[in-house]
Parts: structure tokens; C-alpha cells; sequence
């Protein structure tokens, strides 16, 4: 089953499906929880279910001294089965945003649920300064390796501020790999002129001494301002990782942005971004005053322009790619300016919402751009250089049937955009897309939380491979599925299987099974499950 | 943020200069400096006032005709070269430290004056470290609440009225743990601000956590005073309590149809219900607000037309043990009040000011109920050629005229309610007439001097009216024989009867409390029209919070 993460089921009921319930006999949902590495199990838990077909109205009860825990009088259907403690809430089966829903109905036994309750994990730490005094108010950034989409991509989870005395948490954290970054700022450090009011007639004051003209460079754990030496956190269940990182100040930058055309009463704001690990973005504070960046460290970054004045909209500059170090000029000229447009064309007619994405296959990152009445594009956001898959959002029912590219190179799905490129897409969309249902099987016995995936016989319709896991009853439902044929592999603990990668799935493809979408209707489609291979091609 | 630290690091000495509080033994650098004034090199210590041990890398600033920022070293030193003679200002910052400046009283030191000049410039600048509130937020059962929110309100003397100003906000973490750090020292009150607890069902009656403040107390008045010293720590955990919670529901008409309607729920206690469960469905006029606590609470209505029109209803509601549905509320719109000013008729036309008012008399009217946290000031309307108290919403007020030049207020009324003795209660029904308020010019002035021997620069004299319930006037006294001046400014006052106390400082002073003035001796003082007084004064010092 696929649940937005945005819908996780929590605290409000419907009385109704009971009262209604009681007009028929009634099927239940009962099992136990239990600590999953332990078994032993886990009291005063509070398990909730809600019918799939109305996510927001669940039911909810505590679990007994046993762990145990029942629900009566249910219609027959899917529902999806959460656990709360602690202020974690997980899914049963939970594997990202997949689960395994409970099938309820005659001949289905939903009486015997083990609901296996993992501990979340989390980091706390300090960040303190080279004198070894706390700082507060630095961002500290966390990053987690996980799949998206098949692919292994390392992205930015949540940030928090450090507290007064440099201390900061992250909690609720699933086993992983995690990164973590700070951007701070030197409490002490002065920008040039830039926090003094300068009132009239009276002479500027004189620049910071250079104790004092410091910043500080993004910093990883293990106390580097390289994102590829930073120490990954491995965290397990139950593990809470403390951990600490010193910064220490470096002479700012002073960087004079030339090349810019503005009247007196325009001004030039850079915002300034750094890639972390994995290419995702760390945005950097900075400040811009009478045209001179300052306020940061030298390294490498991605310096944007835009010019403000009154009454006006922003104008943006540009966006370009900089090692900055030392008290130099950029021309601003030079920022090569990514631009994407184009339009998307149909036989039918295309709703309003609907709108095309283009994701960052590094990062996962989204650039949006939105549909005109005529079906031209516009985009939102600045695209930068990369590669990326070319998707449709907010439809089920239109899929891309081709795309031609100008500007850009367009392969297997893939969309490669170099830095001032200036994209033109022409994208041809169609209705079609479908659902296909089926079943895990393993020896012709139902197959439950199994990872189910649809792979493209070709990449004609971009690169979105379905997915879904298979209910306690075995039977799974993939979305959005585009005509043409496709291999289904249905895989038993597909946790973190880089699956879009072609060498990792290439074995499991073999034994996979052929179908042509759309399928007749009413059609359920047999799968039957593999087990997990190793490296070594062995089964786990 | 940090942009924002340095702005108030230059504004504070500013307000000092202005407000008289303290001595102006600084120079803010505009005039130019003769280029044959001498330069010395100035040395000091930033010292941590609570424990005598240097501070290694504070932020040293001297303010002067030459500015100058430097950190001290590891020792706790530092050194500024090429400091022209004369008056200079050092103050010290750093993270977790509070200036002498900032620190109750009692932590002041005394105010030496700084001079740059030959022989020793060695220099010793304060620090205190600040205090912090920590703890842990548990649920009934003894289990770590995540997301609770807790304040953390400050005492503080604002017009000799102690007020409580919130002064930092957090959420526990996953752990149940909260922390309050940065406080300057002195005295506070923590609020849990309460939540509803998840129930089982949408439909089952709400458990709710109520406000609380520490340790556990329902209102404002029983929470525990929490006095904060340098460098403390102070542990407040909170237990909370489960508590059913009802539903205060009911219609509403009158509102305009162009605004919205936002209804808050609040007690005198000082309780505000925040959990987000108010629903307004203007389109029906009806509105719910669900998991409130027993006991009494005042439901507000407030609407806004965007011409600057308020509307307005406060319903008490008492909540016993069920829901109370059904309460119907009316918004009407906020009293304008016309206020009618005669002057003295020996005063000269006042001059017309841009717009057209003539304001010459400050006139304000402030809230004597707990919830009305509003001070008006009159409005001048062009179209009607009068002065209005506009949107004033239901309650009591008390007015507060000062005069202008030479005018003082001789008496101000409501009807035949005498304004100077009583409260002006504003009701929903509207109001009948003017306030008039009727000046005179035959004031008496004031202005007060320091009895011989006085080792200060300056006093504060506060002089209380003995028969009206007008504001207490400060003014400021000057030592016998010091500079050029005769005496410090004078005080325009209305001729009558007067207590007059004097006090080496206002600071942490509740002025305006008569109980607290009691405890103090004081002089009664009789003016009449016309008189020129000057009083002499012992100042003496305040006692202790």
C-alpha cells in the first residue's frame, strides 16, 4: 500500500464505521505489538487503523499489558495499521512511504498481526567555537542517504537552530546514514559598516579590524568544510548519537559584484548556496551592502543576483558558479542565466493543474514550471546544471509520450542541462494512465510487504518506475502506469534496493514477468516473489 | 539577527542620554577632535562580576570621538592604541553575559567616569553571566511530552507600573525537555501554555492540559516568583494534568460583512486557551471552541472593516463541568468618544498644525482591565473639526492629561462624572456626550534641589496628587552648587495638594503602587495658583525587591 506522507492517520475517529459495523457481523483486526528487536512486547503503544478509502478518520486504542490490541466490528476492506510511541508514528511494514495495509474480510485471517515496533534513533550534539564557547543560532543541517525513486541520493532532512548553549537535536530518526552541517556566524564578527547606522553628514566608520573581519566556513562533523570527508552518523535502532563540531573563523570574503546596471535607488541582493553532500543545497546567510558581498568564508558556491528596488518585482541577474576568496571581483555579466520554456502539447485538453517537474537526480531537488492557457511553460525557480528526470505532476491520467529538447540533451529519460543553457522543451502528453492489480505469490501462497515494481521496457515515457507493496493479503495495486510494456518483480525485503540502478536490478529482471498496460479490465495479474540477492548474487 | 545586536549596542546609550535615568558621562563622536589632542593607549580587564575571574574573548567597544571594537585575550585583556584624551565609554559583551548596565539595580556598579588621559588608562569592565530556566515537561502518566510550549514572563517596572512582559518562548523536545537561556537576572514566572491530549475518538470528550504556571497554579497571582541570580540555573519541571476538557459554542451576528472575525479566549488569571481549536465560520455566524478548561473565561469576538471601524463583544462564560452551546453573541462597533478641550481663556489661539489639529493637550485614555491592553490617544478628525478617543473598546479607563506650555488640567468630566476620581466605564450601549476637559493657565511649577551634602549628581522626586487618581509625575532633582543650571527642569502642575517623595533611583521602582510609596517618607506639599516652588529634597534609597 502507498500513503502520501502527508496523510500519516493519527488522532481523530469516526464513531460511524463502528455504529454501521454493528448492523453487520463484523470482522476484526487484532494482534500484538512487540519491540522489534527484542520481541518483548510493548505496552500502553497507541495502534490505530483507518479504512483506506477515508485515511482521516481513524480509530485508535491502547495497547494491553501483553502488547495486545483489537478492533470489532469492522467492514470488510484495507485498512492501514499505525503504531504511536514516543512520538514516532510507524506503519506496519513500513518502508518508506510504502507499507502493508490489513486486508479484512471472509477467509481472511487479519487476527494475528505481529506489529514489530522499531526504536527511533537520534543525534544531538554541540557546536562550539574555537575559543570553546557554545554558538548559538547557527543552522545546523541533517542529511540522510536514502532511496528516492530507486536511486541512492544523499538529501537535506530537517535543520534546526542551536539553542543558547549550542546544543541542538534531531529525534524520530530511522536507521541510516546520516550527514550533518552548521552555518553559523561569529557572534563577535563585524561586518564592514554594514551594522552601524551611518546617519547623515557624519563620516563612515572605519573598517573592522581583521580579528573581528571573520567567518565561519560550513563545517561537517568530523570537523571538515569538505562535504565529501565529512564523517557520516550511522544510527541503528535505539542508538542516540551525540556528537560535536568546532568552527573556527576564517578572514571573510569581500567580493564586489561589477557589471550591474541599476539606478540609485535599486539595490543588488545575492543569495548564496553551497553544495553539500550528495549535491544538495546548503543555503548560506550572507550580506550584500553598496554592492560587496560579504559575511562569508572563500570555498566554492553558487552565487545568485537579483536586483531590488522599489515598486518593481525582483529582476534576477543571474546564477553562476564561483570560488571566492579574498577581496576580489565577480562580474556579475558572466552569471549564465539557466532558462527553461517550452510547452506541452495534447490531444486533449490539459487541466490547469497540471504542471511538469523536473527532479534533480542527485538530490531529488524539484524545479516546477506550470502550464499557460496555451499550454506554454513557465517556470518557477532558477534550474541549475544537472541532470534530471522529466515528469508530469498533478494528474492521473496524463502520461508523456515524448519529449524533444532544445538546448539540452534528452536520453533515456534523462534530461542533462549545462550551466546558462537555455532549455526549450516540447513536451506531448496523452490520456492513458492506468492502474494495474495483482498479486504476490510464493508457491501460490499469498506474499505480504513485498516491494512490487513495474519497469519500462523502454524510457519513451520518462523514467518513473511504479511501485507498491504488497497487503497482508498479498495483492498490491501500481499507479500511474503508462501504456507499453513493462517487467513486474516483486521482491521480498526490497529495503534500500537501489533499484533504478540497471546493474542492481538486472538479476531480479530475469525472473520477472511481461505484461502489457493497460491490462483488460478486472485483470489481477500473478507475481511471484524473489528473494533479496546479495552482492554476491546469493539470496539473504 | 546578529545585524540587528549591534543596532541595539548603539541605541541603549542613547536611550540612557534621554531618559535621564543615568548619568551622560559618554560622548557620542560627531564633533571634531583638535588634531593636537594628545593620544594615549588605553588597557583593561573584563572581569565576570559574579565569580572575579577574567572573560576571555569578550567584545570590547569604546565609544568615544573615536570608536573602537577590540576582543580581550585569552587573559581576559585587552588594549585600544591611539585614543585621544578625554571622556570614553567601555562596555563589554559576549554571549550568555549580561553588561553592568543591563543588570538589576543591585548589580550596578557605580558610575565612575572613564577618562583617557595621562598617567594609568587601565580600565575594569563587568560582565554578569545570565541565568537559565530548565526542565522537563511530563504527562499524567510520567511520560516526556514532546511540542509542550513554555514561556517565561519577566517583571518589570514600566511608568513605576510592574508589569509582566513575556520574555522568551520554547518547546520541550522529544525528551520532555525545555531551556530558557539568556536570562538577564531578575525575576520570573514559567507558563506552560497547556494542549489537548490525543483522545481515541473525534467524538469523545476532549482531555485537555490546561495553562499552568509553575509550579502549579491556575493564575497569574499564585505562580511562583522565581528570583534568577547571575549564572544560575533554576530546574521548574512541569507535571501536567489531565482534565476534561468542554465546548464553548454559540452565533454570532453584527460583524461586517467585508473582515474577518477572530475570536480569542483569555481569563483575568492570565490563562490564554492557544491550542488551536477555535473554529469561526463567519458565512453562518457561528463559532466552537472546544477542549477548554473548567472554569470562568471571557470569549472575545473582534472584527475590523479595514476603514479603520472595530467591532467587538466579550461574553463571560462560566464553564462548570458541561459544554455551554448556544450562547448567542451581537459585535457592535467600538465607541467613538468626542472629546471637548476648553483652554484657558488667557491662552493665545493655538497654532493649527498640519491637518488641522491643534494639539496642544495630551490626552490618553488607558485600560484598567486586565484583558484591554490599550492606551488611546485622541484623534484629530478633519471632517468633523474635533478631537475622538476612537475604538475604544467595552471596559474601564483612566485619563491622563498633560498639559502644554502653560496650561495645566483644572478638571475633566463625563457627563457629571468627574474624571479625575473616577473611572470612565465605556458600555456597549454607546456613549451620551463629550469628555470635556477644561485647562487653566494659573499653574504652579515645581522644580526640586538636592539637600546640601548629597554625594549624587541627581534624585527623582515622584509626586503623587493626593486627590485624584492621575499618574504619578517624576522629576528630576540636581545637587546644590553643580553646573551652570539653578535647578533641573520644572514641572508644570495643577494647583492642590500633593506627597512628594524623593529617591536616589526610580529603577525597580513600583512608583505608581500606593502600597509600595506607603512604606516611604514623604513630604505633603500645598500649591496654589501662580506658585513658584523649590523644593529641597533627601533622597533616600529604595529598599530591595
Amino acid at each position: 500500500m502507498f500513503h502520501s506522507r502527508t496523510k500519516l492517520p493519527l488522532v481523530l475517529l469516526a464513531a460511524g464505521l463502528l455504529m454501521k459495523s454493528q448492523q453487520t457481523p463484523g470482522f476484526r483486526i487484532a494482534g500484538q505489538v512487540v519491540q522489534h528487536l527484542s520481541n518483548r512486547p510493548v505496552k500502553g503503544a497507541r495502534v490505530s487503523i483507518s479504512p483506506l478509502t477515508s485515511r482521516d478518520r481513524p480509530i485508535s486504542c491502547i495497547s494491553g499489558e501483553n502488547g495486545e490490541f483489537y478492533f470489532s466490528g469492522l467492514a470488510a476492506g484495507k485498512y492501514s495499521l499505525a503504531v504511536t510511541a514516543h512520538g514516532g508514528v510507524q506503519l506496519y511494514g513500513q518502508m518508506g512511504q510504502y507499507s502493508t495495509a490489513i486486508a479484512v474480510g471472509p477467509g481472511i485471517d487479519s487476527e494475528h498481526i505481529i506489529f514489530p515496533l522499531r526504536s527511533q534513533a537520534s543525534i544531538s550534539g554541540t557546536v562550539v567555537d574555537d575559543a570553546g564557547d557554545p554558538v548559538s543560532g547557527a543552522t545546523v543541517h541533517l542529511f540522510v542517504q536514502s532511496i528516492e525513486n530507486g536511486l541512492r541520493q544523499t538529501i537535506a532532512r530537517s535543520t534546526v537552530l542551536t539553542s543558547t548553549d549550542g546544543s541542538f537535536r534531531f529525534a524520530h530518526l530511522a536507521p541510516g546514514t546520516y550527514y550533518v552541517a552548521v552555518n553559523g556566524r561569529p557572534w563577535y564578527a563585524q561586518l564592514n559598516a554594514l551594522n552601524i547606522m551611518t546617519l547623515p553628514n557624519q563620516p563612515a566608520p572605519p573598517p573592522a579590524p581583521a580579528e573581528l573581519d571573520v567567518a565561519y566556513p560550513v563545517t561537517y562533523y568530523g570537523n571538515t568544510t569538505s562535504p565529501d570527508a565529512a564523517t557520516p552518523v550511522k544510527l541503528e535502532e535505539g542508538t542516540h548519537s551525540q556528537i560535536q563540531i568546532m568552527l573556527q573563523p576564517v578572514p571573510a570574503v569581500h567580493i564586489a559584484l561589477n557589471g550591474i546596471e541599476k539606478s540609485p535607488e535599486q539595490q543588488v541582493q545575492a543569495t548564496v548556496f553551497q553544495r553539500g553532500p550528495g549535491g544538495a543545497p546548503i543555503s548560506i546567510q550572507s550580506w550584500t551592502n553598496n554592492s560587496v558581498l560579504t559575511g562569508i568564508a572563500p570555498g566554492d558556491y553558487i552565487l545568485s543576483t537579483i536586483l531590488v528596488g522599489p515598486g518593481q518585482p525582483p529582476g534576477p541577474i543571474g546564477s553562476q558558479a564561483v570560488t571566492l576568496s579574498g577581496n576580489t571581483t565577480i562580474d556579475v555579466n558572466e552569471a549564465a542565466e539557466t532558462s527553461l520554456s517550452g510547452k506541452v502539447i495534447s490531444d486533449s485538453d490539459i487541466p490547469n493543474q497540471v504542471a511538469v517537474a523536473l527532479v534533480d537526480v542527485s538530490n531529488g531537488n524539484q524545479v516546477a514550471a506550470f502550464l499557460g492557457p496555451d499550454g506554454s511553460l513557465r517556470a518557477f525557480g532558477t534550474l541549475a546544471a544537472g541532470t534530471y528526470d522529466v515528469r508530469l505532476a498533478n494528474t492521473n491520467e496524463f502520461y508523456i509520450q515524448s519529449v524533444t529538447v532544445k538546448g539540452g540533451e534528452y536520453s533515456k529519460g534523462r534530461l542533462t542541462v549545462t550551466a546558462g543553457a537555455h532549455i526549450d522543451l516540447t513536451i506531448t502528453v496523452a490520456r492513458g494512465l492506468t492502474q494495474v492489480n495483482g498479486i504476490v505469490l510464493r508457491d501460490k501462497k499469498p506474499v505480504a510487504g513485498a516491494m512490487v515494481l513495474a519497469f519500462p521496457q523502454d524510457f519513451r515515457h520518462g523514467n518513473y518506475i511504479p511501485r507498491d507493496q504488497s497487503d497482508s493479503d498479498g495483492t498490491f495495486t501500481l499507479n500511474f502506469v503508462a501504456p507499453g510494456p513493462y517487467t513486474l518483480v516483486a521482491i521480498e525485503n526490497g529495503d534500500d534496493l537501489e533499484y533504478a540502478n540497471a546493474a542492481v536490478i538486472a538479476p531480479y529482471l530475469k525472473a520477472g514477468r511481461v505484461i502489457e498496460a493497460p491490462l483488460a479490465k478486472d485483470a489481477r495479474v500473478e507475481v511471484e516473489v524473489q528473494p533479496r540477492i546479495n552482492a554476491k548474487g546469493a539470496p539473504q | 539577527m546578529r545585524g540587528a545586536q549591534y543596532l541595539v549596542g548603539l541605541i541603549i546609550p542613547a536611550l540612557f542620554a534621554s531618559s535621564g535615568y543615568s548619568q551622560q558621562w559618554f560622548v557620542q563622536g560627531t564633533r571634531n577632535l583638535p588634531r593636537e589632542a594628545p593620544r594615549h593607549t588605553i588597557t583593561g580587564t573584563v572581569y565576570n562580576g559574579l565569580t572575579g575571574e577574567p572573560v576571555r574573548r569578550a567584545l570590547v567597544r569604546m565609544w568615544g570621538p573615536q570608536p573602537a571594537t577590540v576582543l580581550t585575550g585569552v587573559d581576559g585583556r585587552f588594549e585600544i592604541e591611539d585614543v585621544p584624551e578625554g571622556p570614553i565609554n567601555l562596555t563589554a559583551t559576549k554571549p550568555g553575559f549580561f553588561d553592568a548596565q543591563s543588570m538589576p539595580r543591585q548589580w550596578k556598579q557605580k558610575l565612575e567616569a572613564q577618562v583617557a588621559g595621562p598617567g594609568s588608562n587601565d580600565f575594569r569592565v563587568l560582565l554578569y553571566p545570565a541565568g537559565r530556566i530548565t526542565g522537563q515537561v511530563s504527562d499524567p502518566d510520567g511520560d516526556p511530552v514532546e511540542q509542550a510550549q513554555v514561556q517565561v514572563f519577566a517583571e518589570q517596572i514600566t511608568n513605576g507600573h510592574k508589569v509582566w512582559q513575556q520574555r522568551s518562548s520554547t518547546s520541550s523536545d522529544d525528551d520532555g525537555q525545555y531551556r530558557i537561556g539568556n536570562l538577564v537576572p531578575g525575576r520570573y514566572i514559567v507558563y506552560a501554555m497547556g494542549h489537548v491530549l490525543p483522545g481515541l475518538s473525534l467524538d469523545a470528550p476532549k482531555q485537555v492540559s490546561a495553562p499552568l504556571y509553575y509550579p502549579d497554579a491556575r493564575d497569574r497571582t499564585s505562580a511562583q516568583r522565581i528570583d534568577i541570580q547571575p549564572g544560575q540555573e533554576f530546574r521548574a519541571d512541569f507535571h501536567l494534568r489531565a482534565e476534561r476538557g468542554f465546548r464553548i459554542s454559540g452565533t454570532f451576528t453584527g460583524a461586517p460583512a467585508t473582515s474577518g472575525v477572530s475570536l480569542s479566549i483569555q481569563n483575568e488569571n492570565g490563562q490564554i486557551l492557544s491550542f488551536g481549536n477555535i473554529n469561526v465560520d463567519q458565512s453562518h455566524g457561528r463559532f466552537v471552541v472546544t477542549a477548554v478548561p473548567a472554569g470562568t473565561w471571557t470569549v472575545k469576538l473582534f472584527a475590523n472593516d479595514n476603514t479603520g471601524h472595530f467591532y467587538q463583544v466579550r461574553q463571560d462564560v462560566a464553564v462548570n463541568g458541561s459544554d455551554v452551546d448556544n450562547l448567542p453573541l451581537v459585535l457592535h462597533p467600538s465607541v467613538s468618544i468626542p472629546v471637548v478641550v476648553n483652554h484657558a481663556s488667557t491662552q493665545p489661539e493655538p497654532e493649527l498644525q498640519p491637518g488641522g489639529a491643534r494639539r496642544i493637550v495630551n490626552a490618553t485614555l488607558t485600560a484598567a482591565d486586565p484583558l484591554i491592553f490599550q492606551q488611546h490617544g485622541m484623534v484629530w478628525h478633519p471632517e468633523r473639526e474635533a478631537w475622538f478617543f476612537d475604538n475604544v473598546e467595552e471596559g474601564r479607563y483612566k485619563l491622563d492629561v498633560q498639559g502644554w506650555r502653560d496650561e495645566c488640567l483644572d478638571s475633566a468630566s463625563y457627563g457629571n462624572i468627574d474624571l479625575l476620581r473616577n473611572y470612565l466605564v465605556v458600555s456597549s450601549g454607546g456613549t451620551s456626550g463629550p469628555i470635556t476637559i477644561d485647562m487653566r493657565s494659573d499653574c504652579a511649577t515645581l522644580t526640586a534641589r538636592m539637600a546640601p551634602g548629597a554625594d549624587q549628581a541627581l534624585a527623582f522626586v515622584v509626586v503623587v496628587p493626593t486627590s485624584s487618581f492621575s499618574e504619578p509625575k517624576v522629576l528630576q532633582a540636581v545637587a546644590q552648587g553643580r553646573l551652570p543650571q539653578p535647578a533641573g527642569p520644572a514641572l508644570t502642575l495643577s494647583p492642590g495638594t500633593y506627597q512628594v517623595y524623593a529617591f536616589t533611583t526610580l529603577e525597580d521602582l513600583e512608583y505608581a503602587n500606593p502600597e509600595v510609596l506607603r512604606e516611604y517618607p514623604n513630604q505633603t506639599i500645598d500649591l496654589s495658583p501662580g506658585q513658584k516652588l523649590e523644593l529641597t529634597v533627601d533622597p533616600i534609597e529604595p529598599k530591595g525587591q
